[in-house]
């Protein structure tokens, strides 16, 4: 699916969690590497029933009372792919969904060679398929194979489609979306409902350069590719340039409310390059290290 | 013009609100059949080509932008069509040059024509109708439009320019209040043409008659295409005396009064009759309507004139008496004593001047008369009558006579003779004549030799012509001469009264014969106010009805001659407001005011012109 020399490189990344989870999951759940995962968080006062052996002695030592050592705990990170496959991913010959599915690769084979659980399902007017978090480097050849079966097919419902990603989201973790947005029945009720999932969330958006810049002029039937509905229009300059200023209004509520939710946004042309994006652009919006 | 325009449109008359929209140029309907072919290009248009698109979502909401969401969703596929067609019929609208014909105070140049003839003065409620008729043309100056320039012409026999194409709004009022009725009937063709003549090429001139209608109107067509008729006034109830005239036979004097009833109630009054400015009689009327009273009146001898003065309340004043001079006053008498002269009857009695009475010889002493003139024609009474003389033949034994009867030999008229003006002596010849005694200040007229056979002086105060011969003895009778002769010898002893004319209509003029010998002359009006006159005044204006007096000053005595004045123009006694004036074959209805065309096509041009626009911003906004 990628170059061996992408693969390299992409080995030497990491995902960035923003969140320090300090104190929530300590004491709670071990993590399989200890020696490394164990990361100074803060102090707390001894109580009954705390476990000796984290004691700071040294803290004793000087000030004569007992203090517990928290410790971060360094779980694996879950990350979930989530993949627009309606039907206008698939418009001018897939050029959208392919870079979506490569970009979901790309992160998912990363999560995996980096000990991480990765999971990835396919959006359109529902939760179409998924595969369930997959660990350790014999899950990439998995993952790689569902996207690979991904086509594009029915019409978008982004907030529909991600509320049902409950049963697909087992864990606080990174969700990455992979979509172009373009969903008549809206985004931000099925966003919010990640967040509520407590999922760190990105959202990645393709578009085509001709959905932000039509070449029309003339009288055309818009034809919608996934709802099929004719649009008589005669396309005029002044009404490219209404055009133009709607795109650039909804995209701009789009980075709006990403900001305002803390969620991290990227608008990607599909005929940007992959290497481009996932080496620089992802790094440059600090979601990979 | 738009008569024609009308009518040959009336076919295409929409009536709309009362309003007619008539087209001038209905030609234009041609242009419809664009209609079908729009329809026939949106038919043919091509399809639009399918282009698929990843989403409609954004397409929609900037169509959403751009055209609200309206219940009529099929209607808007076909937008451009409606409004093609809109635009289409708005300009073939605009063609056909509809107009309306509209109240409104046509253009910028307003002619206000003001009656001022005498059934103006007819007394309304809150003034006359002349009041009346200010009142209005004062509200429509107030409420003109700034720019509007204003003619006032006053409509009188002939028309008076008051203001001339001004936009001084105080000026027009200020010449309005100086309007005044007079005594005379208005001449509205005169009025027009001046109107015709002021109205400025290419500008609507709308022209306003404020009349009760009772005026002289144009016969033929008249060029102001905006006239319209304002009626003012009301009332219709007038009663007038419409002749009075006096018959003076030998018997007693017997005057006639007819008095016409104008309204449609019948009317009563008393009748007076004033003789020298004295009641003499009073007489109760009833007039039905159209059908006249007639008042006879038994006039006692000597007046010199009759006042008929009718007392009723009816609407114009000024109809309601009549003036005559009796015969008397405006006559001489002449006594005529002869033995039978024929020739010299009739050549007095073609003066119209005179009252000629005729006595033979040896009855003149029963005369008890005085008269004016004593013509004596081979006759003289021994005493010299009270009167002016004219004496033919004088007996030997008269003051006149110097030398005998003799046989005449050869006829000398005086060179440059007034009395002989116009008197051909050619083939004129006289068998025998006396010869006549020429006192100091006389003037001989005809000679023989050193024999006088005519001449002509004063004897004290009288005046006196003398012929010698017997007029059996000449043929001076028979020749043209004669007559000529009589007339200058006549008016040169009894010098005709100052006026021509006893009587006269008001608003006309009567003609002056001032005495050349006259010191003064002066005219009292019925109000008694004098004018002076000077004896080169040939003609005389006369205004209200009434007595004039002429009294002139003629070698120290007192000459008076009495005019009558009677309210002339009978139509103006028909008080009653007309409903409609005649323009040569147009009806011009009263009321209603006259309306003017009103084209509109610039609006709908505009309104095209809008349509268009929105046309294209709707092919912008890609329907």
């Amino acid at each position: 699916m990628f170059e061996p020399e992408f693969l390299r490189k992409l080995e030497n990344m990491a995902f960035l969690v923003k969140k320090a989870r300090a104190g929530r999951y300590s004491g709670q759940h071990r993590s399989p590497r200890k020696g490394q995962s164990v990361e100074f968080a803060d102090y707390r006062a001894y109580t009954a029933g705390d476990d000796w052996r984290q004691v700071d002695w040294h803290a004793y030592a000087r000030l004569e009372r007992l203090f517990i050592k928290l410790f971060m705990e360094e779980n694996d990170l879950l990350i979930y792919l989530l993949v627009d496959t309606s039907a206008s991913m698939g418009w001018k010959e897939g050029r959208k969904l392919k870079l979506a599915k490569e970009i979901a690769g790309a992160l998912g084979y990363l999560a995996l060679v980096n000990s991480e659980q990765a999971g990835a399902a396919s959006l359109d007017r529902g939760m179409a398929r998924f595969l369930p978090a997959q660990r350790g480097r014999g899950g990439i050849s998995r993952l790689w194979g569902f996207l690979q079966e991904l086509e594009a097919g029915e019409d978008t419902d982004l907030n529909t489609a991600l509320m049902r990603t409950g049963k697909f989201i087992k864990g606080p973790g990174i969700t990455i979306l992979i979509s172009d947005m373009l969903s008549p029945g809206g985004y931000t009720e099925g966003l919010k409902y990640l967040q509520h999932l407590g999922q760190q969330v990105v959202v990645l958006q393709i578009l085509e350069p001709e959905e932000r810049e039509p070449d029309l002029l003339g009288n055309f039937e818009l034809v919608d590719c996934e709802t099929n509905t004719v649009k008589e229009v005669s396309v005029t300059p002044l009404l490219l340039q209404a055009y133009r200023k709607r795109t650039e209004e909804f995209l701009h509520g789009l980075s709006q409310f990403c900001a305002a939710r803390e969620i991290t946004y990227h608008l990607i042309s599909s005929e940007e390059e992959l290497e481009e994006i996932i080496l620089r652009s992802l790094r440059t919006l600090a979601v990979l290290t | 013009m738009l008569s024609n325009i009308v009518h040959r449109t009336s076919n295409l008359e929409v009536e709309k609100g009362g309003k007619a929209m008539q087209f001038l140029a209905p030609a234009g309907l041609f242009f419809l059949l664009l209609i079908p072919v729009i329809i026939i290009f949106y038919l043919l248009k091509q399809k639009r080509e399918q282009l698929p698109v990843s989403s409609t979502m954004l397409w929609q909401k900037v169509l959403a932008d751009t055209v609200a969401e309206t219940p009529w969703q099929k209607l808007r596929k076909s937008l451009l069509l409606l409004l093609q067609l809109l635009l289409a019929l708005l300009l073939v609208f605009a063609l056909l040059r509809p107009y309306v014909l509209a109240n409104r105070q046509g253009g910028s140049d307003v002619i206000i024509l003001v009656d001022t003839s005498a059934s103006m003065a007819v007394s309304e409620a809150g003034g006359s109708r002349l009041d009346l008729a200010k009142a209005e043309v004062e509200k429509l100056i107030k409420e003109s439009k700034g720019k509007t320039r204003f003619s006032l012409i006053g409509v009188g026999p002939s028309p008076r320019v008051l203001a001339n194409r001004t936009t001084d709004v105080k000026e027009v009022l200020n010449k309005l209040k100086t309007l005044q009725t007079g005594y005379y009937r208005a001449n509205l063709e005169t009025a027009l043409s001046l109107a015709a003549a002021l109205q400025e090429k290419g500008t609507a001139t709308q022209v306003l008659f404020f009349s009760d209608g009772g005026v002289d109107t144009p016969e033929g067509a008249v060029g102001l295409e905006h006239f319209e008729y304002r009626r003012v006034g009301e009332r219709q109830d007038n009663l007038a005396i419409g002749a009075f005239s006096m018959q003076e036979g030998s018997g007693q004097p017997l005057a006639l009064t007819r008095i016409d009833n104008y309204g449609s109630k019948e009317g009563e009054g008393t009748v007076r009759l004033l003789g020298d400015g004295r009641l003499l009689d009073a007489q109760p009327v009833r007039v039905s309507p159209g059908k006249p009273a007639y008042l006879f009146w038994n006039v006692p001898q000597g007046a010199s004139y009759l006042e008929a003065r009718l007392d009723a309340t009816d609407a114009l004043a000024s109809d309601n008496s009549a003036w005559l001079i009796s015969r008397q006053a405006r006559q001489a008498k002449v006594l005529l004593v002869t033995q039978g002269n024929i020739f010299l009857e009739q050549a007095l009695k073609l003066n119209p001047m005179l009252d000629v009475h005729k006595v033979a010889t040896g009855a003149y002493g029963e005369v008890k008369e005085r008269f004016d003139l004593y013509v004596l024609d081979g006759f003289w009474p021994g005493q010299q009558p009270s009167g002016q003389l004219l004496v033919i033949n004088p007996p030997s034994d008269s003051p006149f006579v110097e030398k005998a009867e003799g046989m005449v030999e050869k006829l000398d008229p005086a060179p440059d003779q007034p009395l002989l003006r116009g008197v051909s002596w050619a083939d004129v010849h006289v068998a025998k004549s006396k010869g006549l005694k020429m006192p100091a200040g006389w003037q001989s007229l005809l000679r023989d030799g050193s024999r006088t056979l005519a001449a002509a002086g004063t004897l004290g105060q009288v005046r006196a012509g003398v012929l010698g011969f017997d007029l059996h003895m000449s043929d001076l009778p028979l020749r043209p001469a004669f007559p000529i002769l009589m007339q200058n010898l006549v008016s040169w002893i009894l010098p005709p009264g100052g006026l021509r004319d006893t009587q006269a209509e008001s608003g006309g003029t009567v003609g002056l014969n001032i005495s050349p010998d006259a010191q003064a002359a002066n005219l009292y009006n019925p109000d008694q106010n004098r004018t002076a006159l000077a004896p080169s005044q040939q003609k005389l204006e006369v205004g209200e009805p009434g007595l004039y007096r002429l009294e002139q000053v003629i070698n120290g005595q007192k000459r008076e001659d009495y005019l009558a004045v009677n309210f002339a123009p009978v139509q103006e006694s028909q008080v009653k407001p007309a409903a409609q004036v005649k323009l040569g074959l147009k009806d011009v209805a009263a009321g209603a005011p006259a309306k003017v065309p009103q084209e509109f096509w610039p609006w709908l041009a505009l309104a095209a012109l809008a349509v268009m626009s929105v046309e294209w911003w709707v092919y912008l906004r890609g329907h």
